[in-house]
Parts: C-alpha cells; sequence; structure tokens
C-alpha cells in the first residue's frame, strides 16, 4: 500500500472521510506514550498535576497552578522556556494543558509548536498505574474545563 | 521548525484523499490535475480543493502556466517527522524519571 511509506499522522486519522478543512483532528499527529508503574494511582496524582511533583521529572522548573485556564511555565536548564496553560483537570484521572517552547530574545526570537498534552492516569491493581502522555499539536489558548470529582451520590443510574 | 507548522503539515495528512494525492504524486512523479481526478474516485473540483491544502502545507507545489503540474515537495514531510521523533523522545526520557522518581 502505496500510503503506508508516509508518516504515520497517528492512529484515528484516517477513519473520517471528507474534502472539508476540519478543524477537529483527533488524533492528526500525534505522539504517544505510555509506561505502567508501580505505584498507586494516589501516588502518581501529584507526580502529574503539582509544581513539585512535575519538577521532579519533567526535566525543567516548573511553575503551575493546577487548575483550569491558569498558567504554565516551565524553565529549561537551556534557558528556554514553555508557557502555556492548564486546560483540564480530573483528580487522580487526566491532566491537561497547552504550552509552547520560546528560545531566545529580540531577533533570535524563535517559537516552537503549540501543542496539548494530556497526561492519563489509569490504575490496573492496588500498585500499578498505567500512565498515557499524548503530546499532539493544538492552537493556545485553550478553553478552561473543570470536572469535579465524582461524588457517590451522584453517580447514580437513571441519566440519560 | 515554529509556529503551527507542524500543525498545518499534519493536518493537510489527515484527510485520506490527501494521502492518496501524494502517494500518487510520489509513485508517478509530477502531473496534472486532470490526470489525478482521473486517477483518484472523487470529483476533479474536490482534487483541487485538496491540491490547495497540500499546496498551503508546502507539501506539493504547481509549475506556472496554463497546464499546471503539480509536484511532491516532501522537505515538511521531514519536518513534521523530525518534530514526532524529537517530541517522542523528550516523553521517553522524561517518563523513565518519572518511574525513577515515584518507584525509588
Amino acid at each position: 500500500m502505496a500510503t503506508e511509506r508516509l508518516p504515520s499522522p497517528g492512529r484515528g486519522s484516517g477513519e473520517r472521510e471528507g474534502a472539508g478543512m476540519a478543524d477537529e483532528r483527533p488524533g492528526t499527529g500525534r505522539v504517544d506514550r505510555t509506561l505502567t508503574i508501580r505505584a498507586s494511582v494516589d501516588e502518581l496524582w501529584p507526580a502529574i498535576s503539582t509544581p513539585d511533583g512535575l519538577e521532579a521529572w519533567l526535566g525543567g522548573e516548573v511553575e503551575i497552578d493546577p487548575r483550569p485556564g491558569r498558567p504554565v511555565l516551565v524553565r529549561w536548564p537551556d534557558r528556554s522556556t514553555s508557557r502555556g496553560a492548564v486546560e483540564r483537570v480530573e483528580p487522580d484521572r487526566r491532566f491537561v494543558f497547552r504550552w509552547r517552547r520560546i528560545a531566545g530574545i529580540g531577533l533570535t526570537l524563535s517559537t516552537g509548536e503549540p501543542t496539548r498534552v494530556e497526561i492519563t492516569l489509569t490504575p490496573l491493581g492496588p500498585r500499578r498505574t498505567r500512565v498515557d502522555i499524548v503530546e499532539s499539536p493544538a492552537p493556545l489558548p485553550a478553553p478552561p474545563v473543570a470536572v469535579p470529582r465524582p461524588s457517590p451520590r451522584s453517580a447514580g443510574r437513571g441519566a440519560a | 521548525m515554529s509556529d503551527d507548522r507542524v500543525d498545518r503539515i499534519f493536518s493537510a495528512l489527515s484527510d485520506p484523499t490527501r494521502r492518496s494525492v501524494i502517494a500518487r504524486l510520489s509513485d508517478g512523479g509530477p502531473t496534472t490535475l486532470a490526470r489525478l481526478a482521473e486517477d483518484l474516485p472523487v470529483t476533479r473540483q474536490a482534487v483541487a480543493k485538496h491540491l490547495a491544502a497540500l499546496e498551503q502545507a508546502g507539501l506539493v507545489s504547481a509549475s506556472e502556466g496554463r497546464n499546471r503540474t503539480y509536484r511532491l515537495t516532501p522537505g515538511p514531510l521531514t519536518e513534521a517527522m523530525g518534530w514526532m521523533v524529537d517530541v517522542g523522545a523528550d516523553w521517553d526520557s522524561r517518563l523513565e524519571s518519572l518511574r525513577r522518581y515515584v518507584e525509588g
């Protein structure tokens, strides 16, 4: 198949036909990574959603207020920065932000591709959690979305 | 690589007909709109629209003149691949750090 020689535009694409220049392109050009970690969701959630937790492994100094719409700032060791905003916070489940890397100043200023980063935790066992990371091109800024912790009462049946 | 170049490239590639156009130009070399429309199961008008999108993403260029021929300019494909490789490598090393941090 001739099209297989092209770089994969990511899974999920190509399923939608249509000649339009659609703006919603799920799965387009995404980078995704999955890792199973021997830790509980309780241990991992702070690591992916707090400044101290993120700073321990992301590779830069992290300033982040983990609430939808609040700014994200990462200072990398090469003096470039990534700036963006928190998009979505689902406690113990999913942390989503958008960012874009900025390097240099004045005439040497260069800005990277704006992207959306989605980190998802899936419990596999008492001390086993799957971590999925998806980074994909996406414009800045993003509309904020807050999802409250599910309350036992509202999780009832009969809806829809 | 800057701005939303990568996004434009991938969004151009996200459509199956546009991927067929690229495959056709890659296999058969430069050709005209009329020939492309013969080879693909869509209308000439649709092919023209897809070619315009591919041109905008820098993946295809057209000759000047009356009977324009279209050819593949694969540079952006390499750029887009490079972006995926770089971003993927960053996450590989970050995730190993996350594992060490949480498990260690």
